[in-house]
């Protein structure tokens, strides 16, 4: 099992969008793959049509008492499931410290399906918290999706010191560049000349294209109804790229 | 977990679909042809593990789902470009790893072909999303294997979507309503009855049922008969050359023949026996070059792998040199199996083994209960295995260790030979234990094996030309990876002969093999 988190301490920056269209990738593949919608607003269960509902909510997954795979949903497509949001998510971390290990919750939840599934893709909530803490102790790879501005550059440095501070591995991190508007200078300067401290930096950028935004009103991924699409042909490039970079979970 | 209907005759496809309709939102996919090819090594590894692997082109990929035959489990897919052959050509993922270890080296090869027209309706739910699907299938086999084309179930099949269950009790009630079927057995294994394949069928074991009051020469005979059956069963896929199992397969056969012949003794005449361990000598010597290569090429990433990483590029060119002798062997070996020396070893083999026994043999053994032969034997070689390999000591020379493994091999072949004389379970038992020696023994003489072969290689390729020194370098690493191993298994073999001496271990084998007038070890 590999496990990959979309994270950002930003909204609104295509965390879901990316988390959504990769999984989709992966699962066309034939690898069994689960996407786990962690935002309470539930985008990501949105978009497979699936309710955002846990019964019993964030609190009874976390503590334990019945099996995550009852929680579990078929997608529209093979080989991909989604374990969906709750609204109670909002609450998660009160849910997480009163556990044992407060950071090892979601690695322990998710250690059942160590052969089930090939990937696993955690959609995150934007901001740090206790819940973003059990997503880099779970994840294998962080996807950081990033848009080309000196702030959200000034965030992914954020991030890695958050990383250094708690002795996670930043190698962990893999930033990219999302939402490339090509009419913006500014965009443009920054993503052909990449600043040299964005390390680990992938090469796949992901375009401004409003076919993404159409998602929503598809409620599918992108592949299903815009397949040539820019924005479709690079989450492709970059989920080949992400693969190299993916590493056994333990 | 899919569940599959059968469609009786005079239920149709669109009666289903309008009566489904009324009760349900209904998306329906445009009806597509599939042409499905189910796959399986040529001793049905797959089959064996309960799964089935059927390949279907789309486009210019092929999607494959290697599912259970009976019984839970995921199943599994993948798409791919070409269609692998190997479980070695597959992209790594889930799907190699886990089908690696049940096909292993073994080619994937088409067994049956089914035809299908597949109708697919998905239950929407109020959001549109799909929470189940049926799938009906008009199914035929086209002409394969110079079978003509034929009928086969139409078939109806419910697809669970995860979480929703509903949807699908609700499907398997409709269809229980409208006379359809629940089917037994996966659509796949009524196809291969049809053309009348047996999943299953060839093994390379022995598989024998021998009467214990049988002569002895008769019940040699089944022996070498259905050694024969296995060594021909072989002999197309050793001719082609791919898959390194038929080869293997053909020349265990031969050297089990000459061990019958050697060990089983007194039961044919004397003349009739050396003309045809000559002969099997003949088939073990044109076999053996084509063998040596094809452990070479099975063994070389595992060897590549034991090198430093720095140097593993460099032992490459050994791999090529391995392929173009593998090429020029597999000639020769083609050859000779077209020669007229072996087409008239195979018809009078054939000839001998189907004649009846002599009645008036005067041979020691000919006339006794196989029974009584068999225990003889082993008993006799048992107490050999014991004798070798108690002498064995610190400063025994290696010559002592491959003496005995020769040995062993023979008390292993016979064992076989012989296994249905014996309570299943323990003679089970005992030859496990004996396979756990042999292992050890094994392990030090390959390794030995391999470092002199691999020494050869390299003087071959320096006679060749073009290898460069990087390359010679890092076989010499590889030298002396194997000389080391080589050394850690003589190490090992102290404690592994210990355990299969035990005293209570060799009274299994004397309760099993010695009769009662019989010496003690
Ligand atoms: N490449 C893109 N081009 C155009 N619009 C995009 C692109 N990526 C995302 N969007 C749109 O931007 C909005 C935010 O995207 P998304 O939900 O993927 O971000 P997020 O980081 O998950 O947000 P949140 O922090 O709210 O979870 C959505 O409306 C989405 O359709
Ligand atoms: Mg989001």
């Amino acid at each position: 099992m590999k496990v990959i988190a979309t994270y950002n301490i930003k909204g609104g920056v295509g965390k879901t969008a990316t988390a959504v269209n990769l999984a989709w990738l992966a699962a066309r593949e034939g690898a069994p793959t689960l996407i786990w919608d962690l935002d309470p607003q539930g985008a990501a269960s949105y978009y497979f049509r699936v309710k955002p509902r846990i019964k019993g909510g964030g609190k009874r997954l976390i503590e334990g008492k019945r099996d995550l795979d009852d929680f579990i949903r078929g997608t529209d497509f093979e080989w991909l499931d989604l374990l969906p949001a709750d609204f109670s998510y909002r609450n998660m971390d009160l849910y997480l410290e009163q556990a044992k290990k407060p950071v090892r919750q979601l690695h322990k939840l998710l250690k059942p399906f160590k052969h089930e599934y090939y990937y696993v893709f955690l959609d995150c909530p934007p901001s740090i918290s206790l819940v973003s803490e059990n997503i880099f102790d779970a994840a294998s790879s962080v996807l950081v999706p990033t848009i080309p501005t000196t702030l959200s550059l000034r965030t992914y440095k954020q991030i890695r010191k958050f990383f250094r501070q708690n002795r996670l591995d930043p190698s962990k991190l893999l930033p990219f560049f999302s939402m490339v508007d090509r009419r913006k200078q500014l965009h443009c300067s920054i993503v052909d000349d990449s600043p040299t401290d964005m390390q680990n930096l992938l090469e796949t950028s992901i375009p401004y294209d409003s076919n993404v935004e159409r998602m929503g009103s598809h409620r599918a991924p992108l592949g299903e109804f815009a397949p040539n699409s820019r924005s479709a042909r690079c989450y492709e490039a970059l989920w080949e790229e992400v693969k190299q970079h993916l590493s056994h979970w333990e | 977990m899919r569940i599959e209907f059968i469609i009786p005759e005079g239920v149709r496809f669109e009666d289903l679909q309008s009566t489904i309709q009324k009760n349900n939102r209904i998306l329906t996919e445009p009806s597509r042809m599939a042409d499905r090819t189910y796959y399986d090594s040529f001793d049905w590894r797959l089959y064996l593990n309960n799964s089935l692997l059927e390949g279907t082109r789309d486009g210019s990929e092929n999607l494959l789902v290697w599912r259970p035959l009976k019984g839970k489990g995921r199943d599994l897919r993948l798409r791919t470009g070409r269609m692998p052959r190997f479980a070695r050509d597959l992209p790594a993922g889930q799907f190699r790893d886990l089908l690696e270890p049940v096909l292993e080296m073994r080619e994937l090869a088409s067994r049956v072909r089914i035809r299908s027209r597949t109708h697919t309706l998905r239950v929407l739910n109020r959001d549109e999303k799909t929470v189940a699907y049926l799938v009906v299938e008009e199914n035929t086999l086209p002409r394969q294997q110079g079978k003509r084309p034929g009928k086969l179930d139409d078939r109806a099949i419910i697809i669970p979507v995860k979480g929703y269950p509903k949807p699908c009790n609700e499907l398997v009630k409709f269809l229980q309503a409208s006379g359809l079927t629940p089917a037994q057995h996966d659509l796949m294994l009524a196809a291969l009855a049809t053309i009348g394949e047996i999943p299953g069928s060839y093994s390379s074991k022995l598989n024998l049922k021998l009467d214990p009051a049988m002569r002895a020469d008769r019940a040699t005979k089944v022996i070498l008969h259905r050694l024969l059956e296995v060594m021909l069963q072989n002999e197309d896929g050793t001719r082609t050359g791919t898959d390194s199992e038929f080869l293997h397969d053909f020349r265990v056969a031969i050297r089990r023949t000459r061990s019958a012949l050697t060990q089983i003794k007194e039961v044919f005449p004397k003349q009739t026996t050396e003309r045809y361990k000559t002969e099997f000598a003949w088939m073990g010597t044109i076999t053996s070059p084509s063998r040596d290569l094809d452990v070479y090429l099975l063994n070389f990433d595992k060897y590549r792998d034991s090198l430093p990483a720095a140097v593993q590029a460099d032992i490459e060119p050994l791999r090529e040199f391995l392929i173009r002798h593998q090429k020029i062997e597999l000639r020769a070996l083609v050859k000779a199996l077209n020669s007229a020396r072996y087409r008239r070893l195979i018809k009078n083999w054939r000839d001998f083994l189907e004649q009846p026994v002599n009645e008036r043999s005067t041979l020691k053994n000919s006339w006794r209960p196989v029974t009584e032969v068999a225990c003889e034997r082993i008993w006799r070689i048992y107490r050999r295995v014991i004798r070798e390999g108690n002498a064995i000591n610190a400063e025994s020379p290696a010559d002592d260790l491959h003496e005995l493994r020769k040995t062993c091999k023979k008390l292993r072949y016979l064992m076989e030979f012989f296994q249905s004389l014996y309570p299943a379970t323990r003679i089970r038992e005992l030859i496990r234990k004996l396979k756990t020696l042999q292992e050890n023994l094994g392990d030090f003489q390959d390794y030995e094996v391999q470092v002199t072969t691999l020494k050869t290689f390299s003087h071959q390729m320096v006679a060749e030309g073009e290898v460069s020194p990087d390359t010679l370098l890092a076989m010499g690493m590889l030298i002396d990876g194997l000389e080391r191993r080589q050394h850690q298994a003589r190490k090992t073999f102290t404690g592994r002969f210990a355990d299969f001496s035990l005293s209570k271990n060799q009274g299994h084998f004397r309760k099993l093999f010695a009769s009662s007038g019989e010496p003690q070890v």
